[in-house]
């Protein structure tokens, strides 16, 4: 192709500018781009100057991000299982009154890689609207219920991962209902819950 | 103050390319290409032009190439030369499943920066007696760009179905993006030439370049070797 017509330089000088070139990117690279980007830090420029924290920032938010894969769940996830029997408080009648109408604002803090429950007891047709929200990042949960003075038996309304999430909830039985929260993440989560309808708070 | 100018818009240029990736494509647009069904010709067309427009060492290799070209008729050529490579692999690339680690593709793609660079100094002609053919070394540039491009939409699995006609969509859209991109260089790059420190700072100019290929060289291996 035709170019503008231009000095090319000598020999020697453009051995120089290859040479300050190599340098310049090579300083950027050791200094900046590898502590920022790959958390590489041959010389401790990154840790002097900042650098490597862009670094651990990153690996938190894609610790706490949703672009990772998730265990697969089955419907064999659900409940407690075929091997713990139905207890037959399950069958018994629903109450003549249910429990006060009332409002709640809860927080819960689920500590980075711990798992913890928070339930309400509910009698059996008890309505429930609830909503829940993390401050930060995603949490494993299993929406469930127990029936009062069992602890083997449970029924999951819903198991997945999220970090909001609403609903409502007809208690299929009188017990204690909520949730069961696992933080994979390395870090503390904390949950956000609202609640409203005919329950009492545990103890 | 027609210096001032110029580094003035030169800044406004680089503020435009700001929030760039390097042959990649953003979260958004992943999100999209996944969750993505059949065909859709035009959300396909952005995204190639969008790509062109907001990949760095793309940007940098065009200000290589055209640094010294100023006949129109030259940089068409350049832009056809460049279409039938990289069209030819990403199309290739993609129907017969072929991925190439793309921080390789993009490893040689920084390359190419500072082999304009070099070659803008007037290296090839002090050190190897003759200038290598910039048609073939854009075309060959071209190759390499579709084999990016080829299997960074293969990372993202998205649905055959469709994907003939999207990957057309998405040719086009690169042609588009390619032809912005390629508008704005030569705007700024032309009117730099009409001012004498066009070639008081063009030594300066390519070895900066330079300087960004071998960078983009680096942190492109190291990633390579880190993944």
């Amino acid at each position: 192709m035709a170019e503008l017509a231009h000095k090319i330089l000598d020999k020697k000088s453009i051995i120089n500018q290859v040479a300050i070139a190599l340098l310049v990117g090579g300083i950027i690279l050791i200094s900046a781009v590898l502590p920022a980007e790959y958390g590489i830090d041959p010389l401790g420029i990154g840790k002097l100057t900042g650098f490597s924290k862009l670094y651990v920032k990153d690996v938190k938010t894609a610790a706490s991000g949703s672009s990772q894969p998730h265990k697969t769940l089955l419907l064999e996830n659900v409940g407690s299982g075929p091997e713990v029997p139905v207890p037959s408080a399950v069958n018994d009648p629903a109450p003549a009154t249910q429990l006060e109408q009332r409002a709640d604002d809860i927080s819960v803090l689920v500590p980075a890689g711990k798992g913890l429950e928070y339930k309400v007891n509910m009698l059996k047709y008890g309505t429930l609207r609830y909503e829940w929200i993390t401050d930060s990042g995603e949490l494993y949960f299993d929406f469930h219920g127990e029936v009062k003075g069992n602890s083997n038996y449970f029924d999951s309304y819903t198991i997945a991962y999220s970090n909001n999430m609403v609903g409502s909830l007809v208690a299929p039985f009188e017990g204690p209902h909520g949730w069961y929260f696992k933080n994979n993440s390395v870090q503390d989560i904390t949950v956000k819950l609202r609640l409203k309808g005919q329950y009492l708070l545990k103890q | 103050m027609k210096f001032l100018k110029f580094v003035l818009s030169i800044t406004l240029l680089l503020l435009a390319a700001g929030g760039v990736y390097a042959h990649g494509v953003d979260e958004d647009t992943q999100t999209f290409l996944s969750g993505n069904s059949g065909v859709a010709f035009v959300p396909f067309l952005y995204i190639g032009a969008k790509h062109m427009l907001t990949g760095y060492d793309h940007l940098l290799f065009l200000v290589g190439v055209i640094f010294f070209l100023y006949r129109p008729k030259e940089v068409l050529l350049y832009v056809s030369f460049f279409t039938i490579g990289h069209s030819v692999t990403l199309l290739f690339g993609v129907l017969a499943d072929m991925a190439i680690n793309s921080y390789l593709i993009d490893a040689i793609i920084a390359l190419s920066i500072v082999y304009k660079g070099f070659d803008n100094l007037g290296g090839f002609q002090r050190f190897f007696g003759h200038q290598p053919n910039t048609k073939a070394a854009v075309l060959i540039f071209g190759l390499f760009h579709g084999f990016g491009l080829a299997s960074k939409l293969q990372e993202l699995s998205f649905d055959r179905e469709g994907l003939l006609v999207n990957l057309i969509g998405f040719n086009i859209g690169v042609e588009f993006g390619q032809f912005i991109a390629l508008a704005l260089v030569l705007f700024i790059i032309s009117n730099w030439r009409r001012y004498p420190s066009f070639l008081k700072f063009s030594t300066l100019t390519n070895t900066l370049l330079m300087a960004a290929g071998f960078l983009l060289f680096g942190y492109q291996l190291v990633g390579y070797f880190n993944s």
